[in-house]
């Protein structure tokens, strides 16, 4: 993991200035080798006490920035050699540490019109869904947020990119295209704040340390151009190594989490639709007590359109849902044996959206959420008193974001 | 309009060209171009490094090229791209602020993998003089210095 607590936040500012004066432009350094990046800047009013990406119900939040600055390198037509390092700071559970996002060898063993056969090592980015790959930039999400059923960012790190090795597939012809990719054995970043948290609701005393994972991912690309389906799966794990003995609470276990995800899209000239749907598995023993174990099962879909006006102006709608555990849905059973608020449990999200690109480089946003229910995508960070949370609730945002 | 989004019309049609010297063979399979354009193919059959040059994405004659040639929308070319350069796993044509920082940068060694040109005049100098190079311009503006690759 790369950290410096010497460096301020807002370190890649630094590089990344220059670049905001003139043209758009990514740097090609020397033959093969190119700098590119981003930057993001989001605001967020929140209604009803719910408090998203810092204190944003009383006049908003600014407490949204994502700066990231990549490198890669193509010695040869087959390899190449890419870091990203990225500094995002999200209310109380992102403070804008750098980190370390991917650093990975691509060898592509086969490489022709039809073909592709390759391998990649290192951090790589995790084959997940369909918004995954380049989740952080701003230019490539359908909206400011990403749909939170699917994507939430309470598991963030989990989601984004584990250490370890995919190998990826892709075969094209009249019938379309496959493009498979495998990763495994991965060990995905969970020694963290924030996985502790969505697992357990708590900072445990102990440490979450990874276990050998893996995840794949089928996308379908068919003769209908633009009309594509995509297939996730895996297993994630990890071990809670306590930190005090079982006399004082502190008990060993494992988290296992088993998604599963049916993905579709249909992008025309004008218009897409696209939609999601999860089924997420997850196992948890121990931890809590030697016997203690959960075992349940969670879902999450959304649908979503978008609208090209021209190559300016863009709209977006969506429909979006998570519910924590498929048999409690309205979140009664949680309530009743824990104490804590059913609303925890799920989301149900309308957004409408507006997008105006201003450059290729510049792009400004503005949306609207109406949560009528749920809270479950608030970060325990930014919100301490859950009873102090409400179930139905609405969201302003409003983003910039430059790339080179 | 601002910067960035020409919208001249064009009504020439759109065809593939390489440099004279690029092992290309007669024709090219539309396969290939896609491979090609998308950044997944990189050599030639002999190995020579592609040098992909494109007209900037709301270009006239790169939307035509990407509809009628590559049967794609250029937005789609552009998500493609964005996810190779910002998950690591490829790169995009580049785009450069002048011909002179171009020139500069590249005295002395072989040239980008992928460039994005201002010009069809810029396109067509390019393809010309680089080896390995592929383009595409309207037919007007093909003369001998490049050669038309017709596709399968």
């Amino acid at each position: 993991m790369l950290t410096s607590q010497s460096l301020p936040w807002w370190w890649p500012a630094l590089i990344l200035w220059p670049g905001l004066c003139g043209p758009a432009l990514a740097l090609e350094l020397f033959e093969g080798f190119q700098v590119h990046g981003f930057l993001t800047q989001g605001y967020f009013l929140t209604s009803n006490h719910n408090n998203l990406f810092g204190e944003s119900t009383d006049g908003g939040s600014l407490g949204f920035t994502e700066i990231g600055v990549n490198a890669s390198w193509l010695p040869r037509p087959d390899l190449q050699l890419a870091i990203q390092g990225l500094s995002r700071r999200a209310g109380g559970a992102f403070e804008g540490e750098p980190e370390l996002d991917f650093a990975l060898l691509d060898y592509a063993v086969v490489a022709s019109a039809d073909h592709r056969l390759g391998v990649r090592a290192g951090r790589v980015r995790t084959p997940f869904g369909l918004y995954n790959d380049t989740s952080d930039v701003a230019f490539t999400r359908p909206s400011i947020l990403l749909p939170q059923s699917i994507y939430f960012d309470r598991t963030r790190e989990l989601r984004i990119s584990g250490d370890g090795i995919l190998l990826y597939g892709e075969e094209r012809g009249s019938w379309g295209s496959f493009v498979l990719e495998f990763l495994g054995p991965v060990f995905p970043r969970v020694d963290n704040e924030n996985t502790e948290l969505a697992f357990f609701g708590a900072d445990l005393p102990g440490d979450l340390d990874p276990r050998v994972s893996f995840l794949g991912r089928l996308i379908y690309e068919t003769p209908l151009q633009g009309l594509r389906f995509a297939v996730t799966g895996g297993r994630v794990m990890d071990d809670y190594n306590p930190r005090f003995s079982p006399e004082e609470g502190d008990f060993p276990g494992t988290d296992a989490l088993e998604p599963l995800i049916f993905s579709a899209q249909y992008e025309a000239e004008h218009w897409s639709l696209t939609g999601e749907y999860e089924r997420r598995r997850i196992v948890q023993e121990g931890v809590f007590s030697p016997d203690f174990k959960v075992d349940i099962v969670g879902e999450s879909y959304y649908i979503q359109g978008i609208y090209r006006i021209d190559p300016h102006w863009e709209m977006m709608v969506r429909y979006d849902v998570f519910f924590g555990d498929v048999d409690d849905r309205d979140g009664s059973e949680f309530e009743a044996a824990t104490g804590l608020p059913s609303h925890l449990q799920f989301a149900k999200d309308w957004t409408v959206g507006v997008r105006y690109n201003i450059t290729p480089s510049w792009m400004v946003r503005a949306e609207y959420h109406n949560v009528y229910g749920g809270t479950f995508f608030l970060f325990p960070q930014d919100n301490p008193d859950v009873f102090a949370l409400n179930k139905k609730w609405d969201i302003f945002a409003l983003l910039v974001s430059y790339r080179f | 309009m601002l910067c960035g989004w020409p919208a001249r019309a064009y009504s020439d049609e759109v065809v593939v060209v390489v440099n004279p010297a690029a092992p290309a063979g007669e024709a090219i399979a539309r396969n290939t171009l896609s491979a090609i354009f998308g950044m997944r193919l990189r050599a030639w059959e002999d190995g020579t490094p592609i040098r992909v040059y494109v007209l900037p994405d709301n270009h006239a004659v790169h939307v035509m090229f990407c509809k009628q040639i590559l049967g794609v929308f250029p937005h789609q070319y552009r998500t493609a791209w964005d996810r190779l350069v910002y998950s690591g796993t490829g790169q995009a044509p580049l785009e450069v602020a002048s011909e002179e920082e171009m020139r500069a940068r590249v005295a002395g060694i072989r040239g980008e993998a992928a460039v994005v040109v201002k010009s069809e005049e810029e396109m067509r100098a390019k393809v010309a003089g680089t080896a390995g190079a592929i383009g595409y311009l309207t037919r007007k503006m093909i003369n001998e210095s490049v050669t038309v690759m017709p596709v399968k």
